[in-house]
């Protein structure tokens, strides 16, 4: 990733994918942090992904129907 | 004496590790300390116009973050002086007090009810997965459910890394708005 201190949407999100998995590196977080606090659909689709971790964390999901 | 140029694209690869290093030699915390790095780099950026270029950058950078570990270390002392005052009502005698709030069941506790609403949960979540398409929900499956590597995935797979990512990103989207509609 590159060394900008001001991501665009589409690195700021895909770090943000990286966060859900526990994946994404100290300064990527720093970054995705500071490109939220001006970008509202980034941080729309923060909480959304938040949420969806929130609701598959919350039980093991057994997949046989 | 030269001026100093101010440029904040080049902060985080030239002083982040610096401040960051200073900040954690002071506060004892890595989480707080990268809070307050990432603070001093924003409040770096709101007063760049202040900068006369009399410093160099990174002194300007730690005056700053000096300011930001003070007011942290006024922050928890505060905090302190008010847990300190904190009455442990529960902490003498296991009846005394003996406040209504609880005795009544515990609302976080596992009921029936909840068994319920998580199978549903799973059904939905299971619902939307279907509707993906196959690799993206393949890729999801591994990757979120079953908890594996990047590597792993990859390996079995046959893809690189950033394609992953790519895959993760749609089915994530996807999935958002799926459980958006049939859950939330």
């Amino acid at each position: 990733m590159s060394d900008k201190l001001f991501l665009s949407c589409d690195e700021a999100s895909h770090t943000c994918d990286k966060a859900q998995y526990k994946e994404a590196t100290l300064w990527g977080k720093m970054k995705l942090n500071i490109h939220l606090v001006y970008c509202a659909a980034c941080r729309k689709y923060a909480k959304n992904n938040a949420k969806l971790t929130r609701l598959i964390k919350r039980k093991p999901v057994t997949l046989e129907p | 004496m030269p001026d100093h140029k101010i440029d904040p694209n080049q902060w985080i690869s030239l002083y982040s590790d610096y401040l960051f290093n200073y900040t954690v030699s002071r506060v004892s915390d890595r989480d707080m300390a990268q809070d307050l790095v990432s603070e001093t780099f924003l409040a770096g950026l709101g007063a760049m116009k202040n900068f006369k270029g009399e410093a160099s950058e990174r002194t300007w950078l730690i005056s700053i973050l000096k300011r930001k570990i003070i007011d942290y270390y006024r922050k928890i002392n505060s905090n302190k002086g008010r847990a300190e005052v904190r009455m442990h009502y529960n902490s003498a005698t296991e009846s005394e007090g003996d406040w209504l709030e609880e005795r009544v069941a515990d609302p976080f506790d596992k009921t029936a009810e909840d068994h319920i609403e998580n199978s549903e949960l799973g059904l939905a979540i299971y619902n939307c997965l279907e509707k993906l398409p196959t690799k993206q929900a393949q890729v999801f499956e591994m990757k979120t459910i079953l908890n594996y590597d990047t590597e792993t995935i990859c390996n079995e797979l046959n893809i690189t890394a950033s394609n992953l990512w790519v895959i993760i990103h749609r089915a994530r989207t996807a999935m958002a708005g799926c459980l958006e509609k049939n859950w939330f």
